[in-house]
């Protein structure tokens, strides 16, 4: 697979690029399928998941240009979510139907595709700054707790930190632009 | 920043004093030097932007994994997926080829082509006989000290009188340069572990051993180790879980 390409994923995909829907799933394949875990029956994820990659391949022309890629694929997630709920036999609990299709629903949508915007941007930055980010915000350790764990100097896991969250916030902003 | 050194430049401690970690001092003369520098004010408004998009990820992340609802007893167990990001699905690349949607019978009939073709991938690339060999136990292996969405495979063969047990890991970030990854044992009861091996940066991996020392354990365990020489456990479990007796369920 070709290293993955943080801005242009979704420009390449409308494109007609097969490289990018591959691409596409690396990047946020696990990000999805945490979404679908949470709505849908363990036996029908992989469907699900089968079913979302699938429809961002055959609805790329959807992709208009400027469009942010991430919200786009997590409405086509959730609408198949819906779909295998709604092909579900039996009782459908109904807290997961409430939490699926209403606004709370959408908003948790969009906060994931986000989340996912967020992972990806993270696979661009050199593995140090990465790790010393992914320990600090989602594994909820200290500086000093990472500084242990990676047996580093505390000053090098700030320095790694600082330098990770600058490049970050570049590359929010770009992709705001 | 040492804060008898007024006028040092703060951005390294800014992630810090963000999150609450860092003393009263070192708050105080992050504060100083900030109301003075231009610079480091700028680097303050870079840091809180993106400070703030990893604390609404993490939060996003933690809330999709509280369940919505109660799940059939029929449905369970959640077992892992059957395939990860690591490696591209099958059905990904023959979407491609035929340019179309398959629904239906021909969705699941392809799914179940594309598992046959990876286990079989799988099996020929760690040494597996063609024909497949019992599986006499196997195990889901759930993240501790690793992102919520990593969690491994397990599956234990009979193989010529020993035990062929097979690992292959999804959603592990990369460990790192001077640390890796290692599969190791585990009695939950007495705590003895037994190192199998490290694991590749495939994630993917086959360890040989006796039946008979294989029988002393019931659990398996991914461990994150720094590349010191100390042969130990580390300490930091990233995944762990319990073996059961015969193939996954369905």
């Amino acid at each position: 697979m070709s290293e993955p390409s943080f801005r242009p994923v979704g420009e390449r995909l409308a494109g007609g690029d097969e490289r990018a829907l591959e691409e596409c799933y690396h990047l946020y394949g696990q990000s999805v399928r945490s979404y679908l875990r949470r709505f849908v029956p363990p036996p029908d994820v992989e469907d699900v998941m089968q079913d979302t990659f699938l429809d961002v391949w055959r609805c790329r022309d959807q992709l208009e240009p400027g469009r942010r890629f991430e919200p786009w694929l997590f409405v086509i997630a959730r609408r198949r979510a819906i779909d295998a709920l709604r092909r579900r036999r039996g009782v459908v609990d109904v807290a997961v139907v409430r939490d699926l299709m209403g606004e709370d629903g959408n908003e948790l949508a969009e906060r994931m595709a986000w989340a996912a915007e967020v992972r990806a941007a993270l696979t661009l930055m050199p593995a140090e700054q990465r790790e010393a980010i992914e320990l600090a915000y989602f594994g909820e350790l200290t500086q000093r707790e990472i500084a242990e764990r990676l047996g580093v100097p505390l000053g090098t896991v700030k320095a790694r930190v600082s330098r990770g969250l600058r490049r970050l916030a570049v590359l929010v902003e770009e992709r705001a632009r | 920043m040492n804060p008898s050194e007024p006028s040092a430049h703060v951005g390294d401690d800014l992630p810090a004093l963000l999150a609450g970690d860092c003393d009263r001092a070192q708050a105080l003369a992050v504060a100083a030097h900030l109301r003075t520098c231009p610079l480091c004010r700028d680097e303050l408004v870079s840091v809180a932007l993106a400070t703030g998009t990893l604390r609404a990820a993490a939060r996003a992340e933690r809330d999709v994994l509280a369940p919505a609802g109660p799940v059939s007893p029929a449905d369970a167990p959640a077992d892992g997926p059957a395939d990860g990001p690591a490696a591209t699905p099958d059905w990904l690349t023959s979407s491609l080829r035929s340019r179309q949607r398959f629904g239906g019978r021909r969705r699941l009939a392809l799914a179940a082509a594309s598992v046959i073709i990876l286990a079989g991938a799988a099996a020929a690339a760690i040494g597996l006989s063609a024909s497949g060999s019992p599986v006499v136990a196997s195990a889901t292996l759930h993240p501790l000290q690793a992102p919520a969405s990593a969690s491994a495979d397990i599956t234990v063969t009979s193989s010529s009188g020993g035990r062929l047990m097979v690992v292959r890991t999804y959603g592990l970030p990369a460990p790192g340069g001077q640390h890796f990854y290692e599969v190791w044992l585990l009695d939950p009861v007495t705590l003895k572990m037994m190192p199998m091996g490290t694991l590749p940066p495939s994630g993917q991996a086959s360890y040989g051993l006796s039946a008979s020392l294989m029988a002393g354990y019931s659990a398996v365990d991914i461990s994150l180790q720094a590349n010191n020489g100390n042969p130990a456990h580390s300490a930091v479990s990233v995944l762990r879980g319990s073996l059961a007796a015969g193939p996954p369920s369905a």
